[in-house]
């Protein structure tokens, strides 16, 4: 499979594999409905770190970025979407087992080891889950986990850059499987891991376990606060007005009339 | 050589009979000018295209409404109106015993002789239909394209198709004679919209070529229009494979309350007011997709 384009030694190779191993063990063990089916495939110019399916039969784009890099990954991600798109009947025929739903828009996940403001507040502007936001680091020597990862929740507020504690423990996967035994596109789904389940005493843990995904959402359960709803696809909403059209001075709506009747009853 | 789109656009304009003189001003722009300028007699010689016959030259727009709901009947009155402002034909067609409600009554009849609304005697949604057509062929004798809204009690859309809505024998609807194009008002309120949701979901279970366009009224700005209308049209895309037309939003203006109450139309108001804007918008949307489907 095709290595990083900016990876010229065969031990930057090695370590970015040894990497993507860590982070898929670590994706195994809180995501369990995403299944990792894919590694380093070369989409528009350069590899998707890993191909996931979601608990929806979406196509999930996971890129991890080097320190400082965030920004210029989470443009790679928003390509690999552009990039999935229109491919993922063929991926479904060539991976029929691995739940692809074609019709599901894919979404992105960005693992770094710290989010730049500016990357938080690009992502603010696109539908819930479209692109998600992970904090990632390789663990140290001697630690008992591959990699520490978190999902960077959206921020009330941007005011610094953000990079919190990591908590999220994964143990060690001393029983990977040599990586001569993979395929790009694995032929079944993969199992989820089992053990190691989050504790409740491990509230972010938890937090981190709950995908907004699987529960069926209305129509109307968007998230709050976001800029557009959650639907991936273009918004077929039609005006010819502009918020200027609708801006001129505050006028006294419906509701402010019935607030003020309201008030004046006994 | 053509020098503008007037002056080849009657190749594709629907030969809609009736005399050329008599629209009013701006209602048959292209067809006044092809007269003046006797551009490609040759193409006025043709018989008419089955359009003039088979299609209507004023669109049926279905648009639920109870029988108490006079915010929706105004909306709808307003935007009869405005589609006579931008140069089309509009007419209200409601079941008859619709007289004695206010839901019609409520709007100055002295001065507002541009939009008629004709009671029907039919008692369920194929005579409402077979009525409406009717106005659309009389009114589209003289007018450049427009809409005839029609007021459809809920509780008729839920029942079991009439029989000539009913599919063929080869599991085709006759799309022709078929209530198809419908127009909702929905806030942004999500209750409300997942009752939309509902009221579509069985709408549609019983007639599958139904086009449904969606205006979210009662909003303070776009993007809340924008949000409610996507996720109505997701729920209703993904659940029903049901496309939706979005025709814009009308905003909550104290104006626009105050216009229901007279029983005036909102330009008298303000012209410029948001909900003025607003409602100019939605008529203009439907407007053109009136055209175009007259344009075919």
């Amino acid at each position: 499979m095709a290595e990083p384009i900016a990876s010229p030694s065969i031990r930057a190779s090695a370590e970015r594999m040894r990497s993507r191993r860590a982070l898929e063990r670590a994706l195994e063990e809180i995501q369990p409905k995403i299944r990792v089916v894919a590694e380093g495939i070369l989409a528009e110019a350069s590899p998707i770190d890993l191909l996931a399916v979601g608990a929806e039969g979406e196509l999930i784009a996971i890129r991890m970025a080097e320190p400082g890099d965030d920004l210029a990954t989470l443009t790679r991600l928003l390509s690999d979407l552009s990039w999935l798109r229109p491919r993922r009947k063929d991926l479904l025929k060539l991976a029929s087992g691995n739940g692809i739903d074609p019709s599901a828009e894919p979404r992105g996940l960005l693992v770094a080891p710290s989010i730049a403001r500016e990357t938080r507040a690009a992502v603010d502007n696109f539908p819930a889950d479209t692109l998600q936001l992970w904090l990632g680091r390789p663990a140290s020597e001697g630690d008992r986990v591959p990699m520490w990862i978190e999902q960077l929740e959206p921020a009330p507020d941007r005011s610094s850059d953000v990079a919190p504690p990591l908590r999220t423990p994964v143990p060690d996967p001393a029983c990977e499987a040599p990586e001569a035994t993979r395929s790009s596109v694995s032929p079944e789904p993969r199992a989820s891991v089992a053990h190691a389940r989050p504790s409740p005493a491990q509230p972010s843990f938890a937090r981190i376990t709950a995908d907004p995904r699987d529960s069926p959402r209305p129509p109307s359960a968007d998230r709050p606060g976001s800029p557009l709803t959650a639907p991936p696809s273009p918004s077929a909403f039609r005006t010819g007005l502009s918020a200027a059209d609708l801006a001129s001075a505050r006028r006294p709506t419906g509701a402010d009339r019935l607030g003020a009747e309201d008030r004046t009853e006994p | 050589m053509p020098r503008d789109l007037s002056d080849v656009l009657h190749f594709f304009l629907p030969e809609l009979g009736g005399d050329l003189e008599s629209p009013p001003g701006h209602a048959r722009p292209f067809a006044r000018e092809r007269a003046a300028t006797g551009a490609a007699p040759g193409r006025r010689s043709l018989p008419a295209r089955e359009i003039g016959t088979r299609r209507l030259p004023l669109s049926v727009l279905g648009v639920p409404i109870g029988e108490r709901d006079v915010v929706h009947a105004a909306y709808t009155w307003n935007l009869a109106r405005e589609t006579v402002r931008l140069g089309g034909a509009s007419a209200i067609v409601t079941p008859l015993t619709d007289r004695d409600s206010p839901l019609w009554s409520a709007h100055d009849p002295a001065g507002a002789t541009d939009v008629e609304v004709v009671y029907s005697t039919a008692d369920d949604l194929a005579g409402l239909r077979r009525h409406a057509e009717r106005v659309a062929r009389e009114r589209g004798r003289t007018a450049g394209g427009g809409i005839v809204f029609t007021r459809i009690p809920p509780a008729w859309l839920a029942d079991t198709p009439p029989e000539d809505e009913k599919p063929d024998g080869d599991g085709r609807r006759r799309l022709d004679d078929a209530i198809r194009w419908l127009l909702v008002f929905t806030s942004a309120r999500p209750r409300e919209i997942d009752a939309v949701f509902e009221r579509i979901q069985r709408w549609v279970r019983g007639r599958p070529g139904l086009e449904i366009g969606v205006t979210v009224h009662g909003v303070h700005g776009i993007e809340e229009a924008r949000e409610a209308f996507d996720g109505l049209a997701r729920g209703c895309d993904e659940r029903l494979r049901l496309p939706l037309a979005s025709y814009g939003l009308l905003v909550d203006d104290l104006e626009l309350y105050r216009s229901i109450a007279a029983g005036r139309p909102m330009h008298e108001a303000d012209r410029d007011a948001p909900a003025a804007r607003s409602l100019t918008d939605v008529a203009r949307l439907l407007y053109e997709d009136a055209r175009s489907r007259v344009l075919g």
